[in-house]
């Protein structure tokens, strides 16, 4: 009686293992896809050789943009990786500090805050998919996804507020077997250390116009303070790793001035530091011009992006310490890197990185 | 929580685990638990009409229970005393008693049915907001209702005797896996079943776990697919004619019984994995020749309900006898003989119709299929003379498999009623098979929301189903042939799993090697994965017959 139980109990175990193997494998298939080839964020960061990053960003497309990484290794040593996607969740970061975690012990986190002005009712199921679709099976993917559901009302922009979907992807995207259901992903959508030119977007010139800036206050969203405030409780539990909030260079609104201020003011006073980089003296001191540096009231393109990470690097260099990891073993990866983009700006970028320099040179000749 | 949630199969995994570890005397507990916090959840607010329909048949069958009883031991111990003529004054006068219960109960039962399904309706129609505010019909009252109510009769026809227990006939009344869309049940084939505690046995979660994927595999792959096409058909009625409305009336048909008999196959197979065997509702519909045929195979035990509570009860009634025998002196006898008959096919179906609803198209629906079937009786002497004339071998594969055909497109033109969006929607297809279809056909292909690899897997699936339904049949004329029986109406009655056929094919399967019964399995569990309709972007439709 007893052999019997036990072997068809360990026929029906044997059996619902297979079961599960065939269902991760054709979840592996039937993966994440957006047209900005998200994923690609992640895959690569795993990739990576273990305590190989020394600064890692965090955020929206804001961030995506603004940091060239390959760059920042080739000019000024810093080994940096971007981990920020489009309009990434303030309640995710934490979850993405703890997944670099595991493999990195970079000197410094830095965090875009941009995030603070979207109050939860705001954040849309192709955000939370853009992590978390993209994270190893973990503990940690199963809490950031169990937070993230937490924080997100019911009903808000095709969440799945049972979370089954995101726990199981699968069920999101078994339908990807037809191809009328497939994503039309961007063909020029590449990343180089998390940094990506977007399609080329990167390589437009738009004169923007910024808000005056002041320093106002205005409170975020409760739901987003309490993310805030956990994160920074988090942070806190941070050893050999700084964290460092950076208010990006962009075109923000007044009210998104006012929440920055006040999620400004909770950091601080927390004793972190917080970046400013909105007001015009700060964007003057940095070299960024409304007319040449952006491809549009968000985003810096690629000339604006140089200069900026220009100014950045060498400020994190000096103020947090970060060695020159240039010839040094395990960064061969880097230096790849920036050969590839360097590569591809000379041939698949040439056209539309001349026009831009074209432009911008046409424009700085108008001015003089 | 639907069957194809994943709750609900978090919910039947968390009952199965519970039941087994309960001592067995008290797993009947476990199930009235977790069949009355399904129906709580589910329809919490109709949650009294159940118990009222419970508490007044348990009732009800005691009290005629008792009145059996009592006449028996009256009559056995005056036996000798009591003249005949005493004896029969005796009896009468406990069945009027026992009528007038029964008829109480059934007035009861049946008025909960009624004034919240049809009543309420009606009133709707008329512009008479008699229910204010948010009263919901409850959920499975057609089939609760009529598994109550058949079981009362069969107590007052001293079949069987009335259950003693209140909370076990609770459990009976409200088994989860089939209070949303049967089978009706008959008490003496699943009340023990219920209240006694099985055994675990790997077969049991094996085969149930098969059955259940089965069903998944119709309802996801198949029903809900062809539903996309279904829907915007029956939907948009007045915008197709021709080729599109045809295309509707033949696809609603697969996918009424995919989506059906893949609930009731999910509602059996959740009940195996317990070790009880519900009775089956389907045997492969659409392999009948006749319309005749096909109500034997279609929801058997709403057919076999309707037979044996209306059917009989009318057919077989004294007015409709003395009708029969008038109608003989008029009609002739072969006419006359089958006018008790045709009354009480008339009910049945009317009956069968307006389950799905009192709207008038249902109505329609009941009255079609009762007409069919009557002209086939009273023309049948005739047919052999017509194959004779037109040299038809009654007899040959292709003849069973046009009259198989013919079948299937009378079924599906019936539906036109029951399906259709209101009488003039079913009445304005119905005319519109016959106008041919306007625009391209590219038009109409992408009104339907299916593209090609849509129908690449529809045709594959609906291939597997009908592959698996031809090996069921065989299995199933084997065994028939075995134990010589005809497979008829009457053999199917209440058998519970001795007729039934996903049982052969399951042990059939269990004859392969374990490398093939696994591959099967596998690769329906992966076909469910990747080709069903659920998920975001999708709402897996809820089931077509829960509403009932």
């Amino acid at each position: 009686m007893r052999s019997f139980f036990s072997k068809n109990i360990t026929r029906a175990i044997i059996f619902l293992c297979l079961a599960g193997l065939l269902t991760a494998g054709l979840s592996s298939v039937y993966g994440f896809a957006d047209p900005d080839r998200t994923n690609t964020v992640l895959e690569q960061f795993y990739e990576l050789e273990d305590d190989s990053v020394d600064c890692i960003f965090f955020g929206s497309s804001v961030a995506q943009r603004a940091y060239v990484t390959p760059v920042a290794f080739h000019e000024y040593g810093v080994a940096a990786y971007t981990l920020a996607t489009g309009t990434q969740p303030l309640v995710l970061t934490k979850y993405l500090m703890k997944e670099a975690l595991k493999t990195q012990k970079p000197k410094l986190f830095v965090v875009e805050l941009k995030g603070v002005n979207k109050s939860a009712d705001w954040v849309g199921d192709v955000h939370i998919r853009r992590v978390v679709d993209n994270m190893k099976p973990s503990i940690n993917r199963i809490q950031a996804i169990h937070d993230v559901i937490s924080y997100v009302p019911d009903g808000a922009n095709n969440v799945d507020t049972t979370g089954l979907s995101y726990y199981f992807p699968i069920i999101k995207y078994h339908s990807r077997w037809n191809p009328a259901k497939r994503v039309k992903k961007y063909e020029d959508v590449d990343y180089y250390n998390g940094w990506s030119p977007n399609a080329g977007l990167t390589f437009k010139v738009k004169k923007i116009k910024h808000v005056a800036y002041d320093d106002h206050t205005l409170q975020i969203d409760p739901p987003t303070e309490k993310v805030l405030v956990d994160l920074l409780d988090y942070c806190d539990t941070l050893e050999g790793t700084d964290v460092l909030f950076v208010m990006p260079p962009y075109q923000a609104s007044a009210d998104g001035i006012g929440k920055m201020n006040y999620a400004k003011n909770i950091i601080e006073s927390r004793g972190y530091e917080v970046l400013n980089m909105i007001p015009e003296e700060k964007r003057e001191e940095i070299g960024l011009n409304d007319r040449t540096c952006y491809y549009n009231r968000e985003h810096l393109n690629y000339y604006g992006a140089l200069i900026y990470s220009d100014f950045f690097f060498n400020y994190i260099k000096d103020k947090y310490g970060i060695e020159d990891k240039r010839g040094t073993a395990g960064h061969d990866v880097w230096e790849k890197e920036y050969e590839r983009l360097m590569n591809d700006l000379d041939k698949k970028y040439q056209v539309r990185y001349t026009d831009m320099m074209d432009k911008i040179h046409g424009i700085e000749e108008e001015g003089k | 929580m639907a069957f194809t949630s994943f709750a609900f199969l978090v919910f039947v995994a968390a009952v199965v685990l519970v039941y087994y570890v309960t001592p067995a005397k008290y797993r009947w507990i476990v199930l009235l638990v977790a069949s009355y916090g399904y129906y709580l959840q589910a329809s919490a607010k109709s949650f009294a009409f159940i118990l009222v329909t419970t508490v007044v048949t348990f009732y009800g069958a005691k009290f005629l229970d008792d009145q059996n009883r009592t006449q028996k031991e009256y009559l056995a111990a005056n036996k000798d005393t009591l003249s005949r003529d005493e004896k029969k004054a005796y009896k009468e006068a406990v069945a009027k008693k026992k009528k007038r219960i029964l008829t109480l109960v059934l007035v009861i039962d049946f008025g909960i049915l009624i004034l919240l399904k049809y009543f309420r309706y009606y009133l709707d129609v008329l512009g008479v907001g008699l229910f204010k505010g948010d009263v919901l019909i409850p959920l499975g009252i057609s089939f609760y209702t009529f598994q109550s109510t058949g079981y009362l009769i069969d107590v007052f026809r001293n079949k069987y005797e009335a259950d003693k227990h209140l909370a076990k006939f609770a459990l009976f009344v409200s088994f989860f896996p089939q209070i949303i869309q049967g089978p009706i049940a008959r008490h003496d084939q699943l009340a023990a079943q219920l209240y006694e505690g099985h055994k675990f046995r790997y077969e049991n979660l094996a085969h149930g776990a098969q059955l259940i994927l089965w069903g998944f595999f119709k309802k996801l792959v198949i029903a809900d697919r062809i539903g996309l096409l279904v829907g915007e058909v029956f939907v948009d009625w007045d915008q197709y004619t021709g080729w599109p409305v045809i295309l509707g009336m033949l696809c609603y048909s697969i996918q009424l019984y995919m989506d059906f008999s893949g609930g009731v196959d999910i509602a059996r197979g959740v009940a195996q994995l317990m070790g009880i065997d519900m009775t089956r509702n389907f045997r492969r519909p659409y392999f009948g020749d006749t319309l005749q045929e096909f109500w034997h195979r279609w929801h058997i035990s709403l057919s076999f309900w309707t037979r044996d509570y209306i059917f009989f009860t009318v057919a077989m009634s004294k007015p409709i006898g003395n009708l029969g025998k008038k109608a003989r002196k008029v009609f002739g006898d072969r006419v006359g003989k089958m006018i008790p008959v045709f009354i009480g096919n008339y009910l049945v179906f009317l009956c069968i119709g307006m389950w799905q609803g009192g709207e008038l198209q249902n109505v329609c629906y009941g009255l079609y299929n009762a007409t069919i079937i009557c002209l086939a009786d009273l023309l049948k002497p005739y047919f052999p003379k017509w194959h004779k004339a037109l040299h038809i071998n009654n007899e040959s594969r292709a003849w069973k498999i046009f009259m198989m055909i013919r079948t299937y497109v009378i079924v599906s033109f019936g539906r036109l009623f029951s399906n259709g969006e209101s009488m003039r929607a079913s009445l304005h297809m119905m005319k519109s098979l016959f106008i041919p279809y306007a625009d391209s056909w590219r038009t109409a292909y992408k009104g339907f929301e299916l593209t090609k690899y849509d129908y690449l897997v529809l045709f594959v699936a609906i291939l597997v189903v009908f592959m698996v339904s031809l090996k069921q049949e065989k299995l199933y004329n084997e065994k028939q042939a075995r134990s010589g029986g005809g497979g008829g109406i009457i053999e199917m009655a209440g058998d519970g799993e001795g007729a039934g056929t996903d049982a052969e094919m399951r042990e059939y399967i269990d004859t392969k090697s374990m490398l093939v019964r696994w591959a099967i399995y596998l690769a329906l569990f992966a076909a469910v994965l990747i080709f069903g309709i659920y998920g975001p972007g999708y709402d897996a439709s809820v089931f077509i017959y829960r509403e009932f």
